[in-house]
């Protein structure tokens, strides 16, 4: 299964093959979304990254993550069969105005992001006790 | 599955290489039947240098004790059992798999079992095969009559 989207539209196997030229191809990670009363969650695979080189911007209402990936092939190792490349990662989503852009937070692990957009008050479903009018 | 620098038309590999390469995986088709190959996960790079094989996966969110790794004559067997996690709220969206899986791979070459090194960091798990002295190339020198 192959998870990685190149952002230019891999169509063919020989567009796929810049991965192992000098450059490095640039790819979309495999993300889920994810809503619960308080908050929505973005989980984005970016194995091989290092916390440090992993970026998440807000901006304007579009939320960004950059991840870049340092080629890790031992030194010397001559690639014998590929399956998979080895490149950065970006990929960019809208998020709506009901997110409290102040308390965003972003957490990494085991090749993992983990972004947490909480809702504003406003948004936050909330149940309004009902008293009598008498 | 995507296979790096294979076009899917054109000039085939020469035959003694494409079967070199398919002997990798011993649980797959023939890469030539590029069609409705079934889907193998992780997906795996294979390296060597002089002194080892590496086979390398990427498997973000998976832990070390999720993974299990054997080896047997002269194939590798990587094995995951994920723990089950509770998903907190509703799947707007989803992409991203952690599946349980079984994956064999064959290397070409005898490998050294008793020293095989496994890692895994930042999800991406490399396993180390030293290779055998069999398997390194070995010079024989041509003395005259």
């Amino acid at each position: 299964m192959d998870n990685k989207d190149t952002t230019n539209g891999c169509g063919t196997t020989t567009e796929c093959c810049s991965t192992t030229s000098k450059q490095a191809a640039t790819f979309k990670p495999a993300v889920d979304l994810m809503e619960d009363d308080r908050s929505y969650r973005i989980l984005a695979d970016v194995p091989g990254s290092r916390m440090e080189d992993i970026a998440v911007d807000l901006e304007n209402g579009v939320l960004t993550v950059s991840a870049h990936v340092r080629q890790r092939s031992q030194s010397g190792a001559r690639l014998l069969a590929a399956e998979y490349g080895v490149g950065d990662f970006h990929r960019s989503f809208r998020v709506g105005d009901d997110i409290d852009a102040a308390s965003v937070t972003a957490e990494y692990g085991d090749g993992v992001l983990t972004v947490n957009l909480p809702k504003g008050e406003r948004t936050r479903s909330r149940r309004i006790p009902v008293s009598t009018s008498t | 599955m995507l296979i790096a620098c294979r076009a899917p038309s054109g000039p085939r590999l020469l035959p003694n290489v494409e079967r070199l390469l398919d002997s990798f995986f011993a649980d797959d088709r023939p890469m030539s039947a590029f069609a409705a190959a079934p889907t193998l996960f992780p997906a795996v790079n294979v390296l060597e240098d002089a002194e080892n094989f590496f086979i390398e996966a990427e498997l973000p969110g998976y832990r070390r004790k999720e993974i299990e790794i054997s080896a047997l004559g002269d194939e590798l067997t990587i094995r995951g059992r994920p723990a089950q996690t509770q998903a907190q709220g509703a799947f707007l969206r989803r992409e991203r798999m952690a599946p349980e899986f079984e994956r064999t791979i064959r290397l070409p070459l005898p490998f050294d079992a008793d020293n095989i090194r496994a890692e895994l960091s930042a999800g991406v798990l490399t396993v180390t095969l030293p290779k055998t002295p069999a398997a390194k190339p070995r010079r024989i020198e041509v003395r005259s009559a």
